[in-house]
């Protein structure tokens, strides 16, 4: 743990540079360069390109200018705000450096992309006349591995923080005794209400679309709302149970359902779980050696089963679930 | 939240679970507007009839400290918090009527006999 403290101003001021300060330095590049090719472009540009590499959609220098910054800033600015909260109360790990790498990578991606697409149009009198994208895209993937190398190798190596696992005391059961420990479990509240208020929008947004829009566009829509609203409620609650089967973790619409027969149970205990350093996010994870229903950060139940494999699930009062799973397992 | 019966005990299960929901709240791992679990589940993990549970479910509506309402299933009511506060208090009194040898049937007549 002192080696994580001593590094710990380090770490979070490195992942800031990584994830927030390279992809506003390349913004600021992209943005420099579009201005400068400004007044020599046509308009409208192009700013779509069909699958043979011509152009086939246009529009006005200022629309790529404008999406330029919202996504290349934007997009890594989302990210870590999720990540910073985290890396502050301590939480280390690969993963964190791994996606301040992505972000970097991912603004240089979108910089280059909208920047060379914009730039190449200089001295053009009709857009129509824009050249193919090949260079463009090629560039922009040399231009995004770099800016990941640089971003990973900038921030010092740090290791996952330890996860303080707490062993508990089997519950003292009769002989003739029955337990069931039941316990609901879900994502924040304010998580909770941005998942239900995106479902409804892409549904209002759907509905809309078969009276409005043409036919196509609404099925889309619809796909999407459907994936969406499916994601949210396979994913975001659960209902825990332990009894003498085992443990029981399932969706509040039933699936997705994960069980841990009592007999494979080695063991169980609690643990705190970091998302992010600990599952490298939120939601139903694999991770080698372990499995974890992670719907927050804070108080899980972990149970060891014989093989050595690990399955985690984060819900509350986990010390009277760890008692009952160890002396229904005993 | 746990609950626990025994059935070679000589006190009906319907009321072992309802003290199971008890014993929940007084410890302050039930709060008022918690959700108690569908009686079916409880029923099914404990290997009992639903309608056990049912019967506790609504001895506990009777006293006050769960709300039961179609399609909602049942909720701790605002009854729970006093309970909860008496939890350590109790708790005390039962560990030196121990102490001192009184058992805690004694104890529970005398309050009930209190002037």
């Amino acid at each position: 743990m002192t080696i994580h403290d001593s590094h710990q101003p380090t770490v979070i001021r490195r992942f800031i540079v990584a994830a927030l300060g390279l992809p506003i330095l390349f913004t600021i590049i992209g943005v420099a360069l579009q201005v400068w090719a400004r007044p020599d472009l046509p308009d409208p540009i192009a700013i779509h390109w069909g699958a043979g590499g011509r152009p086939d959609g246009f529009g006005s220098p200022t629309t790529t200018l404008v999406l330029t910054i919202v996504t290349a800033v934007g997009l890594p600015a989302l990210f870590a705000a999720f990540a910073l909260p985290a890396l502050r109360r301590g939480d280390r790990g690969p993963s964190y450096r791994f996606l301040a790498a992505m972000m970097a990578a991912t603004s240089a991606l979108i910089v280059t992309v909208t920047t060379w697409l914009t730039v190449m149009q200089r001295g053009l009198d009709n857009a129509h006349d824009a050249g193919t994208v090949w260079w463009g895209l090629a560039d922009a993937l040399v231009n995004a591995g770099l800016a990941g190398i640089i971003a990973w190798r900038i921030q010092p190596e740090h290791q996952q923080a330890s996860t303080t696992e707490r062993g508990v005391e089997p519950l003292a059961i009769g002989a003739d005794e029955r337990v069931v420990w039941l316990q609901d479990t879900t994502i924040r509240r304010r998580w909770a209400v941005a998942a239900t208020a995106l479902g409804l929008v892409l549904a209002c947004t759907a509905i809309a679309f078969w009276f409005t829009a043409d036919r196509s566009a609404a099925i889309v829509l619809t796909i999407v709302a459907v994936v969406v609203a499916l994601a949210i409620a396979t994913t975001t609650a659960f209902h825990v149970r332990v009894d003498a089967t085992g443990l029981t973790v399932r969706s509040w619409i039933g699936v997705p359902r994960f069980q841990v027969p009592i007999g494979d149970i080695e063991q169980a205990s609690v643990i705190d779980i970091h998302g992010i350093g600990d599952f490298g996010g939120f939601g139903v994870r694999w991770m080698p050696g372990r499995f974890g229903v992670v719907l927050r950060t804070g108080e899980a139940l972990q149970v060891q089963r014989r093989s050595g494999r690990l399955f985690a699930v984060t819900v509350d009062d986990a010390a009277t679930a760890a008692a009952a799973l160890n002396a229904l397992a005993g | 939240m746990l609950i626990r019966i025994d059935p070679s005990s000589s006190r009906p299960l319907f009321a072992q679970v309802a003290s199971a929901v008890r014993a929940e709240v007084v410890a302050g791992r039930l709060s008022p507007g918690d959700r108690l679990p569908p009686a079916r589940d409880v029923a099914a993990a404990l290997d009992i009839n639903v309608h056990t549970v049912l019967h506790a479910y609504q001895d506990l509506r009777d006293e006050g400290l769960i709300e039961l309402r179609r399609g909602r299933g049942a909720t701790v009511t605002e009854a729970a918090r006093p309970l909860a506060a008496l939890n350590s208090e109790v708790t005390r009194l039962a560990e030196h009527a121990a102490a001192l040898g009184v058992g805690r049937d004694t104890l529970a007549a005398l309050i009930k006999e209190m002037p």
